[in-house]
């Protein structure tokens, strides 16, 4: 059953498509800045189902306090404030590597490894960029890419003078990024049961998309147009909890 | 802007993007090498693709958070402690760049494949004004750079899998739409692709095929041995 969701068909005439119009994506950029700028009043509070409100609000507050902790701990690599953030990501970290299909002592050591990447870079972390949470997920991700595949993965660099930026840099975007979290974790409680699976299998199962279609036995197209839906559904959920 | 900066170095915005599968792909670590070197590529050039993967990365923190917490070896603090202080901090800078005169053509990402910016590039010719460096050849996937010149087009061709171009330099046409520097096209099975380069200058490109290109001319099925396209 786990393996044969009951999707419902859809067709595949997105898939021809070449390529996205900017008004589209900008669209959904817009979402993506209105969501960092959410929670801030009334708008969030009315908004959100009271249940992922308050699962949202909780996680919220926990990824702020773990973000803070971890400028704290960038400022003065302090070891006890290491071991509150290790106490809260490593067991979530090796959590990622299991579903990942890692064996229980592979896990074990990429979490290990991931937390001691934190120590190490801990200098590296801009919180104007990302909210701790999202910081070391990227660190877990590089390095399973690394361990599983071992691939390199190519980055982008922040500082890159070819970099365009965009026109009106908005620096109130900054502040609010675990506000964007909070909208998140609501914008997914409200996905339909479907949606959200997909989502979840996107970060979660380390399978090529032509994989999945093989295992799931349908074309390859279909598995794109299905997780393209997912996904327009979370922008959609995300727009509802901030617009 | 500066009168004096080539319209392809034009800090534009990109028209085209790569679309929200791509995106959410690159964010969780799902593509490949040669396809995350193409969406890299693209972000570096277009703000609204890095806040997309910005947003991804941030559902992805938020989904690891909510994992039921993984209980660790006995020990693991002290030993990952014990780890991290074995090694160095990784002192590098943040800017990876050494002072540079004029801005590099290339986006970060591929220069570390290339070796350099655009002039440390060691072309092949491939005939017909058509010139490409190999840069990743995965067991399916390849990464190279192509080289169009002015006017010249790619044999036209369709693709077993999907085949992802991003414009560096140049521009260049393709069913009716144009692309030009930061664009990326993603062209399937479906789609009959003969880009033809702009008059105006040569066109380079990084192409990404996931499967061997079918190309329909005679000429196009004569080289393809050859050229190991």
């Amino acid at each position: 059953m786990e393996n044969a969701p009951a999707f419902s068909p859809f067709k595949d005439s997105l898939d021809s498509s070449r390529s996205y119009g900017t008004g589209q994506v900008r669209q959904m950029a817009k979402l993506a800045r209105t969501a960092m700028r959410a929670e801030t009043g009334v708008a969030a509070q009315t908004m959100i189902p009271s249940d992922a409100k308050q699962e949202a609000t909780g996680t919220g507050n926990e990824a702020a306090r773990m973000t803070t902790l971890l400028s704290a701990f960038q400022a003065a690599r302090d070891e006890a404030i290491f071991a509150e953030l290790f106490r809260y990501y490593a067991p979530r970290l090796k959590s990622y590597m299991r579903k990942l299909g890692a064996a229980e002592d592979i896990a074990e050591e990429l979490a290990q490894e991931a937390m001691a990447s934190v120590w190490r870079k801990a200098h590296l972390f801009d919180a104007g960029r990302a909210g701790a949470g999202t910081w070391i997920f990227s660190i877990a991700r590089n390095l399973r890419i690394d361990a599983f595949r071992r691939q390199h993965r190519p980055e982008i660099d922040f500082d890159d003078p070819v970099l365009v930026s965009a026109e009106p840099a908005t620096p109130e975007v900054a502040l609010d990024r675990d506000r964007q979290a909070i909208a998140i974790r609501a914008a997914l409680a409200a996905l339909p049961r479907e949606q959200a699976r997909i989502v979840h299998l996107s970060f979660f199962e380390d399978k090529p998309h032509a994989q999945i279609a093989t295992e799931l036995g349908i074309p390859l197209g279909t598995v794109k147009s299905r997780m393209r839906l997912a996904f327009q559904r979370f922008r959609k959920a995300l727009g509802e909890q901030t617009s | 802007m500066n009168a004096q900066t080539p319209a392809s170095r034009r800090s534009a915005q990109p028209d085209h993007h790569p679309g929200e599968e791509l995106i959410v792909a690159y964010a969780s670590g799902a593509l490949d090498e040669a396809n995350a070197l193409a969406i890299a590529s693209h972000m570096t050039l277009c703000p609204v693709c890095r806040d997309a993967v910005a947003l991804y990365e941030t559902l992805g923190g938020s989904l690891m958070d909510h994992l039921p917490p993984a209980p660790l070896a006995d020990g693991a603090l002290i030993e990952t402690l014990a780890r991290a202080k074995a090694m160095p901090a990784t002192s590098q800078p943040r800017s990876s760049l050494a002072a540079h005169g004029t801005a590099p053509l290339l986006p970060a990402p591929l220069r570390h494949y290339v070796g350099g910016d655009i002039d440390a590039a060691k072309w092949r010719p491939l005939g017909a004004g058509i010139h490409h460096m190999p840069l990743i050849n995965g067991d399916s996937v390849t990464a190279r750079l192509l080289r169009i010149g002015p006017g010249r087009s790619v044999f036209d061709h369709t693709h077993g899998g999907t085949e992802l171009t991003v414009v560096l330099d140049g521009s260049y046409t393709s069913q009716g739409q144009h692309f030009t520097r930061g664009d990326i096209e993603v062209a399937d099975e479906t789609v009959h692709h003969r880009p033809v380069a702009s008059m105006k200058g040569a066109c380079v490109c990084l192409v990404v095929t996931d499967a061997p290109l079918r190309f329909h001319s005679w000429l196009g099925r004569l080289m393809q041995p050859f050229i190991g396209i």
